[in-house]
């Protein structure tokens, strides 16, 4: 079977799926908060002191998201925040070779090979960063 | 007839394939007709998105959604798919900020994606949305899909699992 693959950077993908996941954890955060709570979106753009447009925006990935705007809403929200980095974990990369829960029937030869960046040591031999 | 699998050997259509986190599953599948992939392919890389200092580039939107629709993330009605009227043709589309994905659903959670373009021109240009709409269904009517072709009636749970 043929596939295809979108074709970007690995660091632009890690970026825009990073962006992507802080965004669903605030979507998340703010309709169990506001299901919880009985408020709106509007109460909670009120409470934050934007404009509800703007907050929607925000959160539906029409406006950029700042580290302010999200310790923001996590204070709205009354939420801890919690970032960590952590090294990746190459076994369980491994396993997607292997089609879990696919909703047809698939050979696990029809899946591609998930493209897995194993370069982190070398990708720092190239580059300086100058502090202070 | 043929099977969507079967479809893929002929070259009518491609299976969308994204890589996973580590902790994601195949839960939804998505194929797509070359006019899909060479848009992905030829057109994707130099459009710019259309909101005032945005971040992510479409690519990256795009990536992001295929990453969600395929490992099963939920997905929210109406800003992340929507069913195009009328109800009964069984058109949707796919969204992220700046794109939009026309096809159908040949059944929960298997999505054949005929067309995408930006929201921007789709907004602009009067009547692309009806039709890319009635594209989708004449490409499905030419397609040798077996049937059932495709999920009728337009409710959201018939087509995403969330």
């Amino acid at each position: 079977m043929t596939s295809f693959q979108i074709d970007i950077d690995p660091r632009k993908r890690k970026r825009g799926r990073f962006i992507n996941k802080v965004r669903k954890e605030l979507q998340k955060a703010v309709a169990e908060t506001l299901e919880q709570q009985g408020a709106t979106q509007a109460d909670l753009a009120r409470l934050l002191g934007v404009n509800r447009s703007v907050l929607s925006r925000r959160l539906n990935g029409s406006a950029n998201l700042t580290l302010s705007s999200i310790a923001d809403l996590a204070w709205a929200l009354d939420r801890d925040l919690n970032f960590s980095l952590s090294q990746p974990d190459y076994e369980n990369h491994d396993r997607h070779n292997q089609v879990l829960g696919s909703p047809i029937d698939i050979k696990s030869d029809d899946v591609a090979e998930p493209q897995v960046s194993r370069e982190g040591g070398s990708r720092f031999q190239s580059y300086h960063v100058a502090v202070g | 007839m043929a099977t969507l699998q079967e479809l893929c050997v002929s070259g009518d259509l491609v299976r969308i394939d994204v890589p996973l986190d580590a902790d994601q599953n195949v839960e939804r599948l998505i194929f797509a007709f070359p006019k899909f992939t060479e848009w992905v392919q030829n057109v994707l890389p130099d459009i710019q998105t259309s909101i005032l200092g945005l971040e992510e580039h479409p690519d990256q939107q795009l990536d992001a959604f295929l990453n969600d629709f395929i490992s099963g993330e939920a997905l929210s009605r109406r800003q992340r798919f929507r069913r195009l009227s009328p109800a009964d043709r069984g058109i949707w589309e796919l969204k992220t900020a700046d794109i939009r994905i026309f096809g159908w659903f040949v059944r929960r959670d298997v999505f054949v994606a005929t067309a995408a373009d930006e929201k921007k021109r789709l907004r602009d240009i009067n009547g692309l949305y009806g039709g890319y709409r009635d594209e989708a269904v004449r490409m499905r009517d030419s397609l040798d899909l077996d049937p059932p072709k495709y999920v009728e009636g337009g409710d959201y749970d018939d087509v995403v699992s969330n």
